[in-house]
């Protein structure tokens, strides 16, 4: 969605931050794996969370379903706190807010068929006497494609692409406004990966749900998303509309992540942007910018205090005062 | 096609499969059939279901438990392995066939140092002293470009991350100097960095040793830059086998064509 509409955000994240504590040898260390971060969510719209192993996008969603308890920060969804809710009152806001996770198999409950997976949610969340909910579960199941005669199957009588259905429909029975998608596609052969796409793609446009999409798979992120938010230990590096991110990266992480990526096409000519060594350990994060010692255009100011997010073009903003700052960057 | 370069492996009319609860036998590859051209970097394409990694093991002699051949050849350099006795076939894996498994830090021993399980390669396949099989190992870890190889040596699989792994793992394949390296979705699993930092470094070995490579996986765009010629599976058999570009340029197999569609997600692109 690109229209500019003064309107309340679905999802509304302010600093958020998550710390470990870690007890060694060495005595207490601190693992800081969100650092900070601050985005927010329309209604309808679609922002892509995206960034390698270690980044802290996954934490990021287990913050805001409070799978896991948050350092400090806010998360509005709507006008509601989920940060600040006490347990009892989770579940309510869980009619708000659901997540779709990556492997549908663990996700499920090995147990419960298709009928009673799909019918929890809805005792639980809705007033639906019995025989409402059971046309509940069968619109549920048109909604996500599912052929109705699988009702009384259990997961492991499923597909893969069917399982990850049966966990869309789980997301959707409460009617969310926000639904948190943990890479989705990952565990797909790209033929489903393609058809599930286009399914949550539907369900959106028809239900106004914003999405959070959680992937490192650029492909799909350039399909689907409005936005995209890179992610690199722990802070967001680079945000903007997608064709902006993708067609002009300013961040050296941005530029390095794209370039390896690998597209089906012949004879391209591939220029890439390497990084020395490897990811450091969010024990130790670096002083500074978190990419000086891998960066190949890092100058002495990098290593001082941490860059700001700095504007490159219209909604679009890049950690980078090197790159930001150099005459005619980025638009070409 | 790269007809006029004679193959160095030939799969012929293999077909099998596995036998069900009731003993009756399941057929997964049907009259299964390509060429691996010598000196090439191929690639075996295929989703999941496809029949490739079945293949790409039974090169290896490395078929999973209970399958069953019921007809073919596997012919490596002219010799057809499928009738090696399981000493020779030993023989012919570490001197000159060797893989590389997806998941390197699961497929190296957790109890012993990376340095001492690729010089225990190099000292039973190559008859190597203990100190000299230690040589040949950092050797190996320079060659496969990890950093500090002399320290890393002493080091354990959990100290390594998955990139640095995976060249552990390439580097104990390439220790005994195969003319075959089959590598099983080498980069699965690994961040798209990495993934390009491995793949670059497999191109540069192969130029480096002149070994042919054939790669299977699940992900075109890895083939389009990093392979020559493609053999591309579905259903336990061969859709379409021709030379990188042609597949990828002008695909005739019906099959083939969705494969590539579904792969580039961004309409135009």
């Amino acid at each position: 969605m690109s229209a500019v509409v003064d309107i309340r955000p679905a999802l509304e994240v302010t600093g958020l931050r998550k710390e470990y504590r870690l007890r060694g040898a060495g005595g207490h260390r601190t693992l800081t794996a969100v650092d900070g971060v601050s985005f927010e969510l329309r209604p309808g719209e679609t922002v892509a969370l995206v960034g390698e192993s270690g980044s802290g996008k996954s934490t990021i969603a287990r913050c805001i379903t409070r799978i896991t308890d948050p350092t400090s920060g806010s998360i509005l969804v709507g006008d509601r706190s989920m940060s600040s809710a006490r347990p009892r009152e989770l579940p309510e806001l869980y009619g708000s807010v659901q997540m779709v996770f990556q492997d549908p198999t663990s996700s499920l409950d090995p147990r419960k068929s298709v009928r009673a997976t799909l019918d929890e949610p809805l005792r639980l969340h809705t007033a639906l006497p019995r025989a409402e909910r059971v046309d509940r579960i069968r619109e549920l199941m048109a909604d996500v494609e599912l052929p109705e005669h699988l009702i009384d199957r259990m997961p492991r009588q499923l597909s893969g692409g069917q399982r990850q259905r049966l966990g869309i429909a789980r997301a959707l029975a409460v009617e969310p406004e926000v639904i948190l998608l943990d890479e989705p596609t990952a565990s797909l052969d790209v033929s489903i990966r393609g058809q599930i796409i286009a399914l949550l793609e539907r369900l959106q446009d028809e239900h106004g749900i914003a999405y959070l999409f959680i992937s490192h798979d650029l492909e799909v992120v350039r399909r689907i998303a409005d936005r995209v938010l890179v992610m690199y230990l722990g802070t967001i590096v680079e945000e903007g509309p997608v064709d902006a991110v993708f067609d002009s990266p300013a961040h050296p992480y941005t530029r390095s992540l794209l370039s390896a990526a690998p597209v089906a096409e012949y004879g391209r000519t591939k220029t890439r942007v390497k990084l020395a060594g490897e990811i450091p350990s969010p024990i130790d994060i670096p002083r500074g910018c978190r990419l000086v010692g891998r960066c190949p255009i890092a100058q002495e100011t990098c290593s001082v205090a941490s860059p700001p997010l700095l504007l490159v073009s219209d909604g679009h903003l890049a950690a980078c005062p090197v790159v930001v700052a150099a005459p005619g960057h980025g638009h070409d | 096609m790269t007809a006029h370069v004679a193959p160095i492996l030939e799969v012929i009319g293999f077909s099998g499969g596995f036998p069900d609860a009731s003993g009756e036998l399941v057929p997964v590859l049907h009259e299964v059939g390509f060429g691996i051209p010598r000196g090439s970097s191929s690639a075996i394409v295929g989703e999941s279901g496809s029949g490739k990694s079945i293949t790409a093991l039974s090169i290896l002699g490395l078929s999973p438990r209970g399958f069953r051949r019921t007809a073919g050849q596997i012919r490596f350099e002219g010799t057809d392995l499928l009738a090696l006795d399981e000493k020779s076939m030993r023989e012919l894996r570490g001197a000159d066939l060797s893989i590389v498994f997806q998941d390197a830090r699961g497929a190296l021993n957790p109890v012993f140092s990376v340095g001492w399980q690729i010089a225990e390669v190099c000292r039973l396949h190559q008859g190597l002293t203990r100190k000299e099989a230690r040589k040949r190992a950092q050797e190996m870890l320079d060659l496969v470009r990890v950093p500090e190889a002399k320290r890393r040596m002493g080091q354990y699989p959990h100290e390594f991350s998955g990139g640095m792994a995976q060249r552990a793992m390439l580097a104990m394949a390439l220790a005994c100097r195969p003319k075959l390296l089959v590598l099983d979705e080498p980069t699965t699993g690994l961040d798209v960095t990495i993934q390009a930092d491995i793949l670059d470094l497999i191109v540069e070995l192969k130029a480096e040793t002149g070994m042919t490579t054939c790669l299977i996986t699940h992900d075109l765009g890895v083939v389009a830059e990093t392979c020559d010629h493609v053999i591309v599976m579905q259903h336990g058999e061969v859709r379409e086998e021709g030379t990188c570009e042609q597949i990828l340029t002008d695909p005739r197999d019906p099959y083939t064509q969705r494969l590539i569609a579904n792969s580039r997600m961004v309409a135009g692109a």
